[in-house]
């Protein structure tokens, strides 16, 4: 029994982090209809920094402060660069663009850091409360990565700015009319969501071994949860991406680890077919 | 239709007439004449002229994107293995089988997944080439799991370069001839509005349906003959998205819902890389990335649509259009 509860707690928090990921993709998606399929690769450029970050002294949590703010700055200048000028343009050809980029980003990676696998070493051990053991790294990662979470539904739903993306996913041209400068919302919200990739794998490295490949296995679980809650709905990733950690955890203790790694593929397809509006969602 | 089909065939354009001809004559040349680098070379080039044709139909013209066309291909080799190795068929046989099986399997899977469109389409699709890829590495005792299928070499590089280009040539014919069919005029219809294509009377679903078991059908072939030749499949290399991804590149390149498109992207898309490998082993994976983007940027419609506007040939053929 405590090992059942140690497995779901475990799978509630690797789900927060899917869930932080998740969020940055379904905002993209929602506000300008954008599947950024690179963003993995900003998950794995946050683990990096916080790799390299860590190595100099800094310590591991506080790396997020840093990396943060300046992976915000990476998606707005991204966004200026490129990923501007498909907005709007058929799926297609923002699908190509965006996997240009990870294709591009992945392998500048592999050249400068090689395939080897990295972790930032951080709270070894575990807390035990009672007979249920939780990792330290992974109880700290997750806590960050809820708090972080819920910040930016907040700051969604509370602030000045956080209306003015709602209103531009709702409808762009009337938000324009009430003065909204859209290319301004877009480069905001992209930065937003490569800052959260990037928060999101700060949080990662300290749990998980990574490489420069990372982004690929994570991109399909944030795939799926944003599937899961709803393509656009920020309030449903973070429902989805803590259920999916846990269905995954329970598959592969209970029944088998590789079937597990089919679970993301298996809820993408079921929700789109089932329920394409997602958890939380009505259309 | 198959009286369109017979009219449109005897109506080829001599410069139609004269490109299957010069690809077959290369095509025999080749077999018999060229040296095992470059008939395995023209062997991939054939190879991605397939699958990038096929994609194209349920992609470039009715107008519903795969991310997930690899599990075609995948699929096809696994068949064609388990079906010589395990069910003792000769390779012929198990190559037809593998076709069939795999085109079935699009049919069964076409009726849920193509009541999605758009980016929901393209997700489904890359999810059920990963799903299917898990389900394979599981299905160990048949399918050797993660180790993957070994087989005797059955067929020399010379012989699957030529079953490949013949496969190839058929397609692309194929695909010429469908052109002005009620078939693919009703697929045209469905990318521009699928519900005005319905309200016309188009039976849109099995259209859709049709159209993905032709898609998954050549694909399976071709995945089968490379087998044959490369006696090794693991689940990694069947499934691989880099390939999928390939063909969407070539296919872009090329010119995305045309007929031509799919031919030229493979021959330019090799050249490329081909030269960037040379020149530059270590990047050029991520020069490859540049050149995607640059692409979406530049030339989003691709080549053969520049080249029709470019010549009087092209412009004839939009006043007609």
């Amino acid at each position: 029994m405590s090992a059942l509860a140690s497995i779901v707690i475990s799978g509630l928090l690797m789900g927060a982090i899917y869930a932080l990921l998740a969020g940055g993709l379904t905002l993209i998606w929602g506000v300008m209809r954008i599947v950024n399929l690179a963003h993995g690769e900003f998950l794995m450029l946050g683990c990096f920094a916080t790799y390299w970050l860590a190595g100099s002294g800094v310590m591991p949590l506080a790396t997020l402060l840093l990396t943060t703010p300046a992976f915000f700055a990476l998606g707005a200048l991204v966004y200026v660069l490129i990923v501007r000028r498909v907005v709007g343009a058929p799926e297609l050809m923002s699908l190509l663009m965006t996997f240009g980029l990870s294709i591009f980003v992945i392998n500048v990676g592999v050249i400068a850091w090689s395939g080897e696998l990295r972790l930032v070493r951080f709270l070894s051990g575990s807390y035990a409360f009672g007979d249920v053991l939780v990792s330290k790294s992974r109880l700290v990662a997750g806590l960050i990565a809820v708090a972080i979470s819920l910040a930016m539904f907040a700051f969604l739903q509370r602030t000045r700015w956080g209306q003015a993306i709602r209103a531009v996913a709702y409808d762009r041209e009337i938000a324009e009319q009430c003065g909204i400068d859209s290319g301004r919302i877009y480069m905001l919200v992209f930065g937003l969501g490569t800052a959260l990739a990037a928060a999101a794998g700060g949080l990662a490295s300290t749990i998980f071994a990574f490489s420069p490949l990372i982004g690929q296995q994570f991109i399909l679980k944030a795939f799926a949860v944003t599937v899961l809650g709803g393509m656009g709905n920020f309030a449903g990733a973070l429902v989805a991406g803590i259920a999916l950690g846990v269905v995954e955890q329970l598959v592969s203790y209970l029944i088998d680890s590789q079937i597990a790694a089919a679970v993301a593929f298996v809820v993408i397809i079921l929700t789109l077919l089932v329920r394409p509006q997602g958890i939380l969602g009505a259309r | 239709m198959w009286r369109d089909v017979g009219r449109n065939l005897r109506e080829l354009s001599w410069a139609w007439r004269a490109g299957i001809l010069s690809a077959l004559a290369f095509t025999l040349a080749y077999f018999w004449g060229g040296a095992p680098y470059y008939q395995s070379l023209l062997l991939s080039i054939a190879m991605y002229v397939v699958l990038a044709s096929s994609w194209n139909v349920i992609s470039g013209f009715a107008g519903y994107v795969s991310f997930g066309h690899v599990v075609f291909w995948g699929l096809g080799a696994y068949l064609t293995a388990v079906l010589v190795s395990r069910a003792g068929w000769p390779w012929p046989l198990a190559l037809a089988g593998a076709g069939l099986g795999t085109a079935v399997f699009a049919a069964l899977i076409a009726y849920p997944l193509l009541r999605l469109s758009g980016v929901y389409f393209a997700i489904a699709m890359l999810a059920l080439a990963e799903a299917v890829k898990v389900g394979i590495t599981y299905a160990r005792p048949v399918t050797g799991g993660g180790g993957g299928i070994y087989l005797r070499p059955l067929v020399g590089v010379d012989d699957a370069f030529l079953m490949m280009a013949l496969l190839a040539i058929c397609l692309v014919v194929l695909l010429a001839v469908l052109q002005k069919t009620r078939f693919m005029q009703s697929l045209l219809a469905i990318r521009s509005n699928e519900l005005a294509s319905a309200s016309l009377g188009i039976p849109t679903t099995r259209r859709k349906i049709e159209a993905f078991a032709l898609s998954a059908f050549f694909p399976a072939i071709a995945g089968g003959i490379y087998i044959l030749n490369t006696a090794f499949i693991d689940p990694r290399t069947a499934f691989d998205i880099a390939i999928t991804l390939n063909i969407i590149l070539m296919t872009v390149f090329g010119g995305i819902g045309t007929v031509l498109g799919p031919v030229i992207g493979p021959f330019a898309f090799m050249a490329l890389s081909e030269t960037l490998w040379a020149q530059f082993p270590f990047i050029h994976k991520a020069l490859l990335g540049v050149a995607v983007v640059l692409l979406v940027l530049f030339l989003p419609r691709g080549v053969v649509p520049a080249l029709m506007r470019l010549g009087a040939w092209g412009e004839r053929r939009e006043h007609a259009g």
